[in-house]
């Protein structure tokens, strides 16, 4: 299929169903449409580029900038970079992030920029400025976030590819309500260079796509190092594509002793333990591992994130760029600061840099921060552990969980609770904090029954693997996914499943 | 596992002050009523991260990034950086290549 036909489809895709979704934020139809008719006609004298034909949605904290321009696009994809926020509503981004400039340069158009939780801060998308995501399963549920609005692209088939970040779990919580594959890769595999930053230590650049195949292209496209972020680890990484479909020989998977069942919703619990199945058929051996911190993550998580949060947040200052306030004669450099922060941040935000900035204080520090620094040195340990193996279990190559405790819930059903909201995360912060590679796959249904409508909503499960086996992780998936077709099912919304990808 | 939020206690609050004075740390107005909702949603975090301490960190080194831990050095090159007139164009009020802020002395010399 020609690339001008995968952007026709896209885009009409997005004009019949983003009124309802309400995924982009911005979209760039005659970009798009441009720089598609390009790479056609490069792509009959250049003998193909890797994802020629692909069109990608880029999640509002991923910058473009002007210098598109240069490739013969009047418009370029120069568009705005808000962060799903009023304080950089107007920003026009002066630079593209690595990550996109690498799809853009292996063919793949960009379609439109996506909606997020406000700086990514959110597990709903419902913390955006410019109101919620919908979840294509159920319009009156979220997406989950804070790539909710990447998520319900992909879902939704408007393209079959969208980059989220996913600080502690803002790709792989959406792609398990949303019912799509969620790629984290290792800390250090994609630059983050044009990624607005959130929590430095901890923010990763990734993928949703409709299948692990699809997923390991894009990865091989954007990973890799990168001089612009000194934290791009130069470990090399051969193309996982070839061997997608490899199946890992004797492959051994981590249960963690650690997940209660009574905690999961029934269907995630029956999804969960199908999906144990589907492996065991497979041929794989499942253990048991142990992780003794697993609880802990949140708790060290939502310290550690705020912190960094509140650091890197400090840079919008009304002065240098974003939003500023209207000042009266009177008022002096700290109003300005203050004035303009206090208007350009929503709630969420505004929270956590108070959090942030609470655990940061001299004579706090210590026992907030460093404490869950310390936490986080053991929870890197256990993960470790287990991979490696003890004298009580042999080495595993991947850990299966649970990507979220349940199915999408209703938008506003949490909002009145933070620290509610802040549990979605239990099983997504851990590899976050370690620094490891995680995808949440398609593993089953919710069937549930609102105002006698029933709805079937999607539910997805996590693979963990060692920093840098992405290779593993991807091949451990695709088998997952050879055994099942929980990843071909669309929401009803969809009218004509997308089957050419 | 317990239910995370039973060992919260849900009338623990921070004073109006201590939010007060955290805003002015963070250089954050917020509103009367954003002050009172942040005394609660605060006070609740808090609390329920105080479980890291019963945890056994005693002699653990904090583990601040995960990166792998040797510094990456660039060669001696001049490379593309922003130019004046792209940085000025992004900032909310410039004068004459400068960027303009408020009056930072104040009578008296405090800022």
């Amino acid at each position: 299929m020609s690339t001008s036909h995968a952007v026709r489809a896209s885009l009409e895709a997005v004009a019949r169903l983003d009124a309802d979704l309400h995924a982009f934020l911005t979209t760039f139809p005659d970009a798009a449409t441009t720089h598609a008719r390009l790479i056609d006609a490069a792509d009959a004298h250049a003998g193909g580029l890797p994802l020629a034909g692909t069109t990608v949605a880029i999640k509002d904290n991923i910058c473009l900038g002007p210098d598109l321009r240069a490739r013969g696009d009047e418009r370029g994809y120069a568009g705005r970079t808000t962060c799903a926020s009023r304080m950089l509503e107007h920003y026009r981004s002066p630079l593209t992030a690595t990550a996109a400039q690498r799809l853009i340069d292996a063919g793949a158009v960009i379609i439109g920029k996506t909606n997020l939780d406000e700086f990514a801060m959110g597990s709903s998308t419902e913390h955006s400025a410019f109101g919620p995501t919908r979840n294509p399963w159920d319009l009156s549920r979220v997406p989950g976030g804070s790539s909710g609005g990447s998520a319900a692209v992909v879902a939704a088939r408007i393209c079959p590819v969208a980059l989220g970040s996913d600080t502690g779990g803002s790709i792989r919580q959406p792609a398990s309500f949303c019912g799509v594959v969620g790629v984290k890769p290792t800390y250090g595999r994609v630059s983050r260079y044009g990624l607005v930053a959130f929590a430095s230590s901890l923010d990763q650049i990734g993928v949703f796509s409709t299948d692990v195949e699809q997923a390991a292209r894009v990865l091989d496209v954007i990973c890799g190092p990168d001089p612009f972020d000194a934290t791009t680890s130069d470990r090399p990484m051969s193309p996982i594509t070839p061997r997608v479909r490899e199946p890992v020989r004797g492959l051994c998977i981590g249960i963690p002793k650690q997940i209660d069942g009574s905690v999961l919703h029934p269907a995630m619990s029956e999804a969960f333990g199908r999906a144990q199945d589907v492996f065991r058929d497979l041929g794989a051996y499942l253990i048991e591992v142990d992780l003794p911190m697993l609880h802990a993550g949140i708790a060290a998580y939502y310290i550690v994130a705020p912190a960094e949060a509140s650091s890197n947040l400090a840079r919008y200052d009304g002065v240098r760029y974003g939003r500023r306030a209207k000042l009266a004669d009177e008022e002096g450099l700290f109003d300005l600061y203050e004035r303009s922060r206090g208007e350009g941040f929503g709630a969420e935000v505004k929270r956590r840099i108070m959090l942030g900035t609470h655990v940061l204080r001299s004579g706090y520090a210590d026992k907030y921060y460093h404490t869950a620094l310390r936490v986080r040195r053991l929870i890197a340990h256990d993960f470790s552990r287990a991979f490696a193996g003890t004298p009580a279990h042999r080495p595993c190559h991947v850990i299966l969980t649970p990507t979220t405790t349940g199915p999408a819930f209703r938008i506003g059903e949490k909002t009145a609770d933070p620290l509610a909201l802040y549990q979605e995360d239990v099983f997504t912060v851990g590899v976050n904090l370690a620094g490891l590679p995680a995808m949440s796959l398609p593993a089953g249904f919710a069937s549930l029954n609102d105002d006698s409508v029933t709805r079937e909503l999607p539910l997805g499960v996590q693979l963990i693997a060692p920093a840098f086996d992405e290779d593993i992780l991807l091949r451990a998936g695709a088998m997952f996914q050879s055994a099942t077709d929980w990843h071909r099912r669309t929401p009803p919304m969809v009218a004509a499943p997308c089957t050419h990808q | 596992m317990s239910s995370p939020l039973e060992a919260h206690d849900a009338s623990s609050q921070l004073s109006r002050e201590q939010v007060q004075h955290l805003s002015r740390l963070a250089r954050l107005r917020l509103s009367v009523e954003e002050t009172e909702r942040f005394r609660t949603d605060l006070a609740r975090v808090l609390d329920y991260a105080d479980r890291l301490r019963s945890l056994p960190t005693e002699g653990v080194d904090p583990l601040v990034h995960i990166g792998e831990l040797h510094n990456r050095l660039d060669d001696d090159r001049s490379g593309h950086t922003l130019d004046a007139s792209t940085v000025e164009s992004l900032a909310p009020h410039v004068w004459h290549g400068y960027l303009r802020v408020p009056k930072v002395l104040a009578e008296g010399g405090g800022a």
